[in-house]
């Protein structure tokens, strides 16, 4: 079902064309009406015109006559003078129009008759009441002046002229006359103009509805097509994948149809590509998250009919992330495309060596985590060998670009139905337990156990208090003192955190270092131990030994941040911290992880007067060009080989060490410094201080100060 | 013998009332002379056919009018009989008699007056003041039909032995030893001639003068009468000497019994008649007078 048209074209066209009828229209109705309108005027006028100019003719004409035809009659009684007889005759002068006057005179301008009926000014000088223009001489004359004729025309008698008759007469009559003509004419003109346009805006208003149907008709037929072609659309929009567009016709109308067909096709193209990205990742060509999500679905509901069980295996690269920050995403991904071509070759071997023909399905979550699906396999010993040949199938290095790297894997395997029964959870334990072999060390499998979920809380626990505890001041440091071995006088400390727990109590680093330093915590957790140990070697230590020096543990992962990075500067400029006083340690491992960021941060500091040391030096694999380029100012000895110099093999790598520093002109600490024999080897051997519970455990302030006092003291004594 | 006379008698009588029958079953004739036919004749109509109603005892059928447009064709109808009576004034009426032998049967009375007469006048401001200063001057009548306008003045300066002299038109030269008279053709001309100077003199009856259409207060006021002429009267009616005896004792008796009041309508549309009396004892005379001045003066 369409939607209903709120204006059609058809009526839109129908309705401009009225329009622009209705202003064609009416433009040639004023147009005609004003052409109209001056015809009558000019017409009208024209009769006027020359109906006045006829008149006037005609009336001077008349008036001529009229006057010679008195002075014709009048003569006798002019001769004698009979007053009733001229009376009489000018009376038929004023039967003629409206006579302004009638003067009869004699050659000397005397007036004989007046028009009155005593021709009461008789024997008076008639030229007081002629007008100006009729000549004096006595001679005839016609004169039209304004709207008066005046003529004048001699009495003769015997052949001679014994008077003159002078009359003016009027034409208002006939100018009246000619007025009512032309009023007459005017207002026949109008009618017939009305007439006109009556007809005309008839005519005009029935061709323009005809003509307004018309095109109505004409666009609802052309537009039809159009209509089909947006009914297809919606249809197909609904959902009707069939909906063919092709309508065959050779106009344009028809090219639009093709147009939507051609476009149609694109679209279903385009639609099957999406679904495969939506399903595929793009890198490997594996299954993606979501798709994986999918055949554990599929795989559950058809199980439960076949009961089935299934196994999910969550396969996750070790240190992946080194490689990435080492040689860069492009190789990264071209490390995990390879990664994934071992996984596909690995299971194909798999499936090829079992009668029961097992089913996988591998799948990439993202980053370096895969997943793969089991189902159809024999029992758990079974998944075991799955796993090892996992693990083996890394065990050849990647070798990419002239690159090698070595990697292992952590995989995690849970049981369906035995320990979930939804796809969620199946990759939540999967991970979990992926994560336990992680935690512990990493390379290897483990099955999920319930037991590693009160793992995971705790780390969950962790990372949620660490926040209320930088705040809450249940956080505090320890001072393990770092002596000369040979006078056995303090040198300085290393300062260690402690977390007193409200419901743990008290917290070694190892238990929650570790675990944020797996996420942005770690920053805030530095920058306060940072602080406050600052703090404490300017306000406690320092005036005691105005050349102590403290050490304080920096993870490498907290030196990406750059408020860290400042912070050091900062304290060092604050606290007016003399140069050497400050030490940053750094593990060896830490300090190779993050060696890219690093180096710039090391310099920093440096330059800023703080010492840079390397902890537990001997653990990691470091290079030693790096101790060279880094602004290493000295090495700490780890406490295992401290604690193994019983054996010469480990003797010789302290010596060595030892060697190392001192080629390298860095200073040596050796940690975990236990007995006297191993006092004296160090010493022996040539390490300048050393630290461990021989001389003192890690103790609070306020008691690493009283016996930085006593010491003080003692030496007084002896000097 | 008695019988024979009486059967005498009395066939005399019967052929004598048919013959007096035969001889009055007929109409009575009113004529007058008129140069305006069509209205005359409506103002005589009425009167003929009631005195002729009137008169139907004398076998009087019906009264007819005849008019002629001069009195020597009314004379010589009169001598042929064809007319039996005749209503004019004192100069047809004197033609009449002295020629046709017309008997003057009443006077006739015209705005209420039985008799009239003629005003000779002036400019007040002239110097002339009687008849005899007009000598070398001018005066104007009306025509020479006008009994009050032309018989009676110049009647007058006759008498007074004043030499009249007829002047063509206006212009024509006055003579110094005569009264120069000329024709105004009506009253209205003889008034405003006298008012502009034009005559010396003019002449109007004295019905005329009180007209005010005639004579306006203000002519009236700048002219003054110099002769008043002696009484005529306005008109008379004269029966024919063929007419019977009888007849034109009967008509005379029914024109005295005519009253105003009675008879107004009739009489009115008469002319404008008031009344009719009896004829004065002078009228002959006064009819001879005047006949035998036109007869001296020729036809003018």
């Amino acid at each position: 079902m369409g939607r209903e048209l709120k204006v059609s074209l058809a009526t839109r066209y129908g309705v401009i064309f009225a329009l622009l009828a209705a202003l064609i229209g009416s433009a040639v109705m004023l147009v005609n009406f004003y052409y109209l309108e001056r015809y009558s005027q000019e017409s009208t006028s024209f009769a006027q015109q020359q109906l006045t100019a006829v008149m006037e003719k005609q009336l001077i004409n008349d008036a001529e006559i009229v006057t010679e035809t008195i002075a014709n009659n009048i003569d006798v009684a002019v001769y004698n003078l009979d007053f009733s007889e001229m009376y009489r005759q000018l009376s038929f002068l004023n039967e003629e129009g409206d006579v302004l006057y009638a003067f009869i005179y004699d050659s000397d301008y005397r007036v004989i008759h007046d028009d009155t009926a005593e021709a009461v000014r008789f024997g008076q000088s008639v030229k007081p009441w002629l007008p100006d223009t009729v000549p004096r001489d006595f001679s005839e004359y016609t004169q039209k002046r304004g709207r008066f004729v005046h003529v004048g025309r001699y009495i003769t008698a015997g052949g001679e002229r014994i008077g003159m008759l002078s009359v003016a007469i009027s034409y208002t009559g006939a100018e009246e006359d000619i007025r009512q003509f032309t009023a007459g004419l005017a207002s026949k003109s109008l009618t017939l103009q009305k007439q006109i346009t009556t007809w005309l805006l008839v005519l005009i208003s029935v061709g323009l509805l005809v003509a307004g149907i018309a095109v109505f008709i004409f666009s609802r037929r052309l537009l039809s097509p159009l209509r089909a072609l947006a009914e297809y659309c919606r249809r197909y929009a609904d959902g009707d994948k069939n909906m063919v567009f092709l309508l065959k016709r050779d106009d344009e109308i028809g090219q639009l149809a093709e147009a939507l067909e051609e476009m149609r096709t694109a679209i279903a193209l385009s639609q099957s590509k999406i679904e495969a990205l939506a399903y595929q990742d793009p890198l490997t060509l594996l299954p993606n998250r979501r798709h994986f999500n999918r055949a554990i679905e599929d795989m559950i509901s058809a199980s439960r009919e076949r009961r089935r069980s299934a196994a999910v295996v969550f396969i996750d690269l070790d240190r992946f992330k080194e490689v990435n920050d080492t040689v860069g995403h492009v190789l990264g991904d071209q490390l995990l495309k390879d990664a994934a071509q071992r996984l596909m070759h690995c299971l194909r071997d798999l499936e090829g060596h079992y009668l029961n023909k097992p089913e996988f399905y591998l799948a990439r979550l993202g980053g370096d985590e895969f997943v793969l699906l089991v189902q159809n396999y024999s029992d758990k010993a079974y998944l075991r060998t799955v796993a090892e040949r996992i693990l083996a199938t890394f065990k050849a290095p990647f070798t990419m670009d002239e690159h090698r790297f070595s990697l292992s894997a952590s995989v995690g395997i849970t049981l369906y139905p035995d320990n979930a029964n939804n796809a969620i959870d199946l990759l939540k334990q999967a991970d979990i337990a992926m994560y336990d072999v992680k935690s512990s060390g990493r390379h290897g499998y483990r099955f999920y156990d319930e037991r590693m979920d009160v793992d995971v809380a705790h780390d969950l626990m962790i990372r949620t208090d660490i926040l209320e505890a930088l705040t809450t001041g249940q956080l505090f440091l320890v001072y393990q003192p770092i002596v000369n071995l040979k006078t056995g006088g303090t040198e300085g400390a290393e300062a260690l955190i402690r977390w007193n727990h409200p419901k743990k109590g008290l917290m070694n680093p190892a238990s929650f270092i570790p675990l944020l330093e797996k996420s942005e915590l770690i920053v805030p957790l530095t920058l306060w131990v940072l602080r406050q140990a600052c703090y404490d070697l300017k306000h406690a230590l320092l005036p005691l030994k105005p050349d102590f020096k403290l050490s304080v543990n920096v993870s490498g992962k907290a030196t990406e941040d750059e408020m860290v990075r400042h912070e050091v500067t900062e304290l060092m400029q604050r606290y007016e911290i003399p140069l050497n006083c400050l030490h940053v340690e750094l593990t060896e491992t830490s300090l190779m992880e993050n060696l890219g960021t690093c180096t710039r941060t090391l310099q920093a500091w440096n330059d800023a007067g703080a010492d840079i040391w390397v902890d537990d030096f001997g653990t990691g694999y470091s290079s030693l060009n790096y101790l060279h380029q880094l602004p290493i100012n000295g090495l700490k000895i780890d406490r295992s080989f401290v604690e193994g110099m019983d054996d010469p093999a480990s003797l010789r790598i302290v010596e060595t060490i030892i060697n190392l520093a001192s080629a390298l002109h860095l200073e040596i600490v050796a940690e975990g410094i236990e007995t006297a024999e191993q006092h004296e080897t160090l010493k022996r051997l040539g390490s300048h201080c050393g630290q461990g519970y021989l001389f003192s455990r890690p103790i609070p302030l306020e008691e690493f100060k009283a016996r930085l006092v006593a010491e003080v003291e003692r030496a007084n004594e002896t000097s | 013998m008695r019988t024979g006379f009486f059967k005498a008698t009395l066939l005399l009588m019967i052929v004598g009332w048919l013959g007096f029958s035969q001889a009055y079953a007929r109409p009575i004739v009113l004529a007058q002379v008129s140069d305006r036919p069509k209205k005359d004749f409506k103002q005589l109509r009425p009167m003929a056919a009631e005195v002729a109603k009137r008169l139907s005892q004398y076998g009087i059928t019906e009264g007819q009018v005849q008019l002629y447009p001069n009195v020597e064709e009314l004379t010589l109808a009169m001598q042929r009989g064809e007319v039996d009576w005749v209503t004019e004034t004192l100069y047809s009426a004197a033609v009449l008699v002295a020629e046709a032998n017309a008997k003057p049967l009443v006077q006739k009375w015209k705005g209420g007056d039985h008799e009239y007469r003629s005003f000779l006048f002036t400019r007040r401001d002239s110097a002339l003041n009687n008849l005899s200063d007009l000598v070398g001057r001018s005066v104007a009548f009306e025509h020479p039909a006008s009994f009050s306008s032309y018989y009676l003045p110049r009647h007058l300066f006759d008498s007074q032995g004043l030499v009249t002299h007829y002047l063509e038109n206006i212009r024509a030269h006055r003579k110094p030893d005569v009264v120069n008279f000329l024709f105004s053709r009506n009253e209205k001309n003889n008034v405003l001639w006298v008012e502009k100077g034009l005559v010396d003199a003019g002449v109007i009856s004295e019905a005329d003068w009180k007209d005010e259409a005639r004579v306006s207060a203000q002519q009236r006021q700048m002219f003054k009468v110099i002769h008043r002429s002696e009484f005529y009267p306005r008109a008379l009616e004269l029966v024919s000497p063929h007419l019977d005896a009888q007849v034109a004792e009967g008509l005379r008796s029914v024109l005295l019994e005519m009253s105003p009041v009675a008879d107004s309508d009739v009489m009115a549309r008469y002319e404008g008649t008031t009344g009719f009396s009896k004829i004065s004892n002078h009228l002959y005379r006064q009819l001879e007078e005047i006949y035998q001045h036109q007869k001296a003066w020729g036809v003018n």
